[in-house]
């Protein structure tokens, strides 16, 4: 597994792996797609309805056509707006279309002059002070736009009183709808929140077990922080992948097909300004797309580089300063912190020149709008709220487009993020249990090597043919100097690795063809640096097991380790600090007897600690080893030779070879490599 | 020139709105004159264009700015961390300093950053703003502005509680960091008791706390942003509102009406920006702080001021060395005197002290009670630098850095030419072992590349301090992973090679100085014997035990 890959692009199977836990919250999913619907639905309304109340109340006006065959076949069109009187015709000035408009024009048989049609009658009244020709007809009366200047506000409130009532109760629909919207926007942050925190609760789960399978050779490869970050950071950018990418991509689609739709429809001519955009933008996102990414692999490594070099540095510091060699190291730091920073100016580089970019873009098309809206809007093409609303939808046409390029970001860590969680998901690296195991008759515990051999690395054997019987209930113990291969012995046994030749075998069955977890069920194992998991001492003794408090006290009392315990300020719950460094190495010895006791094991494997522990916890451990071997089969590593005086028998090795075997006492009077080994360990003491 | 992208972004509504009025005059009037409206637009597109290279060269500017003094304090940062000693070392986790390169630098960084041009942006954009609608229209302006104390409140109050949150989320992350971290490093024990599934559980546990949180904080956030844009909208109807009526009584122009529409859309993001950059300061100075706080840790190995310069001849002397950790005594009353060019050795079990030696001797360490002789100098009359340039040094724990073969071995000699690597790869042994990698001298070590041997990593380390030449040669158990026949032929190589330099041997296997000059045996502590290998095997218990186990080992 290789660190810092980069993502090569949009992986199918990425999708289809994350479609697979997206699956079961599919129906939220579709709730999730029809409240942003609606969201982008009411954002899309919001300008229309200022264009609404800019037409239909603020800027209501009328032109006025002489009445002539060609004035009514052209407005028979919009027979239910025309207003006829006896030589004039009035209709509303944003119906006639382009050409009506200038044939009407041309032939001088429109008004110059937009009027504004009162219906209050009482306020005819008050216009008399003023001195209009008002045209009447049966339908109301029509003033020109120009008299209105003439008349104080307090009148026209009277004579518009329609119109400001129209505006307000808009406003208050604006209003209505965005509460709405804000409400359907909070589901719909929560919803998001909910599925996907779900999902990826639902990937670490799969994905701790997947790890929790894998053999000890893979965790030996793989160093320990990689596999850390998948399981935490990198699910975390699959997240903002998941929330920020897919939901907020799905939304801007939306709103930009929705915008340009509505705006085709509220002028299909200038709404072409924009359609002619689009291939612009669709091409300049390319370019930002493909220099982006570039930007941003180049910032990823120089990045990564920093932090590697930074991190050996600061682990061999020491080396560095003993060489006298700060200064190059330094020059060395510079250089690549150079290389970092430019790699962060090129992307600074592309993002400044992407965003002004699209700014000056929109503002050219605001421009383009302005003018060919304008146009259109004095020939009676579209009205003035139309060219409004196109200003609007200009604003939030662009938007998104903004925001493609700060999501490019997250979407391109978070691919690079799943593809290696899934990678990790394909490593296979375990220890198969047999599909079709055998079972023990009878559980005794029998151990018996033939003839195995084993090497880690190619042509490097750790083990060399090794032969031994373990007859249930004996007890024998293993000497040899660091790298005889004593504690490859346990791996194999416990099958953490499989021996490359020869074959073990529990209670007449090879291992391979034991059930692994019958197989592990046999062991009850205390290592040499014992493993404390954070929590109390209750849990460190019984782990997740159901085992009542007076057996595990029971248990505790028998290795002795009851008496120091129960010394403690909250005895079975105190807390077990990290790596259990408040309790002495003797004491945590003493626990992992307990721990290997409590589960009542048939094989006991006993891998001592070399360190050095105090006279008074030394005897409390020799005699709980004495207790703990007795009634089961067990196997010892021993470091101090006085713990296993009393086995039956005791294996030397030396290079991974058994080179001398039996009691202690006949190994003594061989005189070999154990009698020296005593007596070196009988003279310090 | 933030200012001048201020300015010109709040005249284009300005310029929209006159046109809007120009649209809606020159239509009351039919008087069709396109080319004015082309002013318009014009005028829009060289602002545009204004705000175009305006913006692209702050960006630039301000953001460069800020990477340039992330980059800057880094290496300030890693300067002074090559001064600080080795009990600083001991006592900081390295992802804790990893984490002050990182995280607090980019917290720092965008403070610099965004914070300025943020805090900036949003105070002068508000001001100027305000100007432009009061300008326009005060009572429309006083209208519009309701909603945006709201704003700024919500904004405050929000980002405060997003904070706290948000620093309960982080905290529930390092709980299921730390849970990952303990599942694989007890990953044996979990095995062997079949632990895989509940402890799985217990994980699911965490990840469901994260969850839970990280939820509470989305819930927050989802209501923070919606919020503020609905206030924000809510000020857009009131202007339709309000501003309506005014133009249909005559009040206002309907341009104006746009134009204040732009305005409104424009100020809403000060008043976001309020919460979000004092929370982007808060957090900087918060990370300033911890940088600050690790550049004053002072080392506490250092020369004093009468050290002088002085090329190392090779005796040294060690003077009633008493040394601790704490309470525990390491070293007692340690007495080795090494004259030039001798070859020593210095043996003893795990727990002696034996490294200690090698450590005091680099000035790595000082000790509490003793002093040192370099060439029958006072070792604090001398430059550390001068005494750590003398010696050649192979530490046990053979470190190498992800380099290539050529550049590890380059690193004891900067100048070295590949000959002189070459050369000092013979003697210690590796030159054969290297001609065999695909890529030579060129192959890359480490993680990155090809795992070496325990033992070829070590021939490497002593290349890479011969190669240096130096006056003394210290062997830190340098050769407890190299098999019995190299080690006799890199003891011999170093036979001729170290011909009148001072060699220390430090090691648990008395082949390595079996034809030394002195050997010192360490126990507890304390120097139990001295004598050469014939005079120790007589005299010394310890010693003819060790050697005789090691004996039969072979």
């Amino acid at each position: 597994m290789k660190e810092e890959k980069l993502y090569s692009g949009l992986d199918r199977k990425i999708f289809s792996n994350l479609w697979r836990y997206g699956k079961p919250y599919g129906g939220k999913i579709l709730i999730i797609f029809v409240l942003i619907l609606a969201i982008s639905g009411i954002q899309i309304v919001l300008p229309l309805i200022t264009k609404n109340v800019v037409d239909n109340y603020i800027e209501r006006s009328y032109l006025r056509l002489i009445l002539n065959d060609r004035t009514v076949e052209i407005t028979d069109r919009y027979k239910a707006y025309r207003i006829k009187s006896d030589n004039i015709i009035f209709i509303p000035s944003n119906l006639l279309n382009k050409e009506e408009y200038l044939e009407l024009q041309k032939d001088s048989l429109i008004l110059p002059e937009k009027y504004l049609m009162i219906k209050v009658e009482e306020g005819l009244d008050k216009l008399k002070q003023y001195q209009f020709n008002i045209v009447k007809t049966d339908k109301g009366s029509f003033i020109p736009y120009s008299e209105m200047q003439k008349i104080s506000p307090d009148n026209i409130k009277i004579l518009r009183y329609d119109d400001l009532k129209m505006v307000k109760l808009f406003a208050l629909l604006y209003v209505g709808l965005l509460l709405v919207s804000f409400v359907f926007n909070y589901l719909q942050v929560v919803m998001m929140a909910v599925v996907s925190e779900r999902v990826m609760y639902d990937l670490r789960s799969n994905l701790v077990r997947h790890l929790m399978s894998l053999s000890l050779n893979f965790f030996n490869n793989n160093p320990i922080g990689r596999l850390v970050t998948r399981l935490t950071n990198d699910v975390d950018a699959l997240r903002e992948m998941f929330t920020d990418v897919f939901v907020y991509s799905a939304k801007d689609f939306i709103m930009v097909i929705g915008i340009l739709i509505v705006i085709f429809r509220l002028s299909s001519h200038l709404s072409l300004m924009i359609f002619i955009l689009v291939p612009v933008i669709v091409i300049m996102l390319y370019f930002f797309q493909k220099y982006a990414r570039e930007a941003y692999g180049k910032v990823r490594i120089a990045l990564a580089k920093v932090n590697s070099f930074l991190s050996e540095a600061i682990s061999g510091v020491l080396l560095i300063q003993t060489f006298n060699q700060e200064g190059r190291s330094e020059d060395e730091f510079n250089k690549i912190g150079t290389n970092y920073y430019n790699a962060n100016m090129h992307q600074l580089l592309i993002f400044a020149i992407f965003r002004p970019l699209i700014d000056v873009l929109s503002y050219f098309t605001l421009g383009a709008i302005i003018y060919f809206g304008g146009k259109g809007v004095l020939g009676g093409e579209i009205s003035l709220g139309v060219l409004i609303a196109f200003i609007s939808y200009i604003h939030m046409l662009f938007r998104p487009i903004f925001d493609f390029s700060e999501r490019y970001n997250i979407l391109q860590s978070a691919m690079a993020s799943s593809e290696r969680i899934f990678l990790l998901f394909d490593e296979d690296d375990k220890i198969h249990s047999p599909g079709s195991p055998k079972y023990p008759g009878k559980i005794e515990g029998r151990v018996e090597f033939r003839n195995v051999s084993f090497e880690y690395k190619r042509d490097e054997k750790v083990i060399d043919n090794v032969s031994f019987v373990v007859e249930p209930n004996e007890s024998v113990a293993f000497v040899g100097a660091t790298g005889a291969g004593k504690t490859t012995l346990i791996n194999l046994l416990l099958r953490f690795y499989d021996p490359t030749e020869g074959e073990i075998l529990i209670d007449g069955i090879n291992i391979k063809e034991m059930d692994l977890k019958i197989l592990r069920n046999y062991f009850g194992l205390v290592l040499q640096d014992v493993f404390m998991f954070a929590g109390d001492i209750k849990y460190n003794i019984i782990l997740n097991n159901e085992v009542e408090d007076n057996k595990m006290i029971e248990y505790a009392k028998y290795v002795n380790a009851h008496n120091f315990i129960s010394k403690l300020k909250k005895k079975y719950g105190n807390i077990v600090s990290e790596g259990g460094s408040n309790l002495s190495t003797g004491q945590r010895q003493l626990i992992a007897f307990a721990r290997a006791l409590a589960k009542e094991p048939r094989i006991l494997i006993l891998d001592e600690a070399t360190s050095s522990i105090d006279s008074e916890t030394e005897y409390l451990i020799q005699d709980a080893i004495k207790k703990i071997m007795k009634g089961r089969s067990s196997i010892a590593i021993a470091h101090r030779l006085s713990t296993i005086q009393d086995v039956d028998r005791i294996y030397v090795m030396s290079k991974g070879k058994i080179v001398e075997s039996g009691s202690h006492s006949q190994l003594l009077t061989q005189k070999g490599y154990y009698f020296e080994l005593y007596k070196f360990q009988y003279l310090k003491i | 020139m933030l200012v001048a992208v201020d300015i010109a972004q709040l005249i284009s509504p300005r310029i929209v709105q006159r046109a809007i009025d120009y649209i809606i005059n020159t239509y009351t009037a039919s008087g069709n004159n396109y080319s004015y409206l082309g002013k318009f637009t014009l005028l829009i597109f060289a602002l545009a264009i204004a705000i175009g290279i305006f913006r692209f060269f702050w960006r630039m500017i301000i953001i460069g700015m800020a990477h340039f003094i992330e980059m800057d304090f880094k290496n300030r940062l890693f300067e002074h961390l090559l001064l600080l000693s080795n009990s600083f070392f001991t006592r900081t986790k390295i992802g804790d300093i990893m984490a002050h390169m990182t995280n607090d630098m980019t917290a720092v960084r965008r403070a610099c950053a965004f914070g300025v041009i943020a805090g900036f942006d949003a105070v002068f954009i508000f001001s100027a703003t305000l100007i432009f609608m009061l300008t326009l229209n005060v009572k429309l302006t006083l209208y519009a502005l309701i909603p945006l104390p709201i704003i700024a409140l919500i904004s405050l109050f929000f980002v405060r509680i997003l904070f706290r949150k948000f620093k309960s989320v982080q905290e529930s992350f390092s709980l299921l960091t730390e849970k990952v971290r303990e599942m694989i490093s007890g990953i044996k024990i979990i095995q062997a008791f079949q632990q895989e599934e509940p402890e799985s559980k217990n994980f699911d546990k965490l990840s469901q706390e994260y969850l839970k949180k990280n939820i509470s904080l989305i819930k927050i956030w989802g209501t923070m942003f919606p919020l503020i844009f609905l206030f924000a909208e809510i000020g857009m109807a009131i202007i339709l509102m309000v501003g309506g009526q005014q133009v249909i009584l005559n009040e206002l122009t309907t341009g104006e009406l746009v134009a204040f529409l732009s305005y409104m859309g424009i100020i809403v993001w000060p008043m976001m920006a309020v919460g979000m950059v004092t929370n982007v300061y808060q957090r900087g100075n918060a990370s300033y702080k911890r940088i600050l706080e690790l550049l004053e840790e002072k080392p506490d190995i250092y020369d004093a001021s009468r050290a002088e310069h002085h090329t190392l001849k090779g005796s040294i002397k060690l003077e009633g060395i008493y040394f601790s950790y704490g309470e525990q005594a390491v070293l007692e009353n340690v007495n080795i005197d090494i004259k030039e060019g001798q070859y020593i050795g210095i043996c003893g079990g795990i727990g002696s002290g034996k490294s200690i030696i090698a450590r005091l001797i680099l000035r790595i360490i000082e000790p509490q009670k003793g002093r040192i002789f370099y060439d029958s100098i006072d070792y604090k009359k001398i430059k550390i630098a001068a005494v750590r340039d003398s010696i050649g040094y192979i530490p046990q724990d053979s470190f190498l850095f992800s380099d290539t073969i050529e550049d590890n071995v380059r690193f004891g000699k900067p100048d070295a030419t590949l000959e002189e690597i070459i050369e000092a790869c013979r003697v210690a042994s590796i030159h054969k072992n290297i001609m065999e990698l695909k890529y030579q001298y060129k192959t890359v070590v480490g993680e990155k590349g090809v795992t070496l041997s325990g033992g070829q990593k070590q021939r490497l380390c002593i290349a890479r301090a011969i190669i240096r030449r130096p006056q003394i040669l210290i062997l830190d158990d340098a050769l407890s992973s190299v098999d019995t026949n190299t080690e006799k032929e890199i003891i011999r190589n170093l036979g001729i090679y170290s011909e009148g330099i001072t060699t220390i041997v430090i090691s648990h296997r008395i082949s390595s100085f079996i034809k030394a000059d002195n050997i010192f045996v360490l126990d507890k502590g304390r120097v139990e014997s001295s004598g050469t290998h014939r005079e120790l095997i007589k005299k010394s218990n310890i010693y003819k035990s060790i050697y005789k186990i090691q004996k039969l080992e072979e």
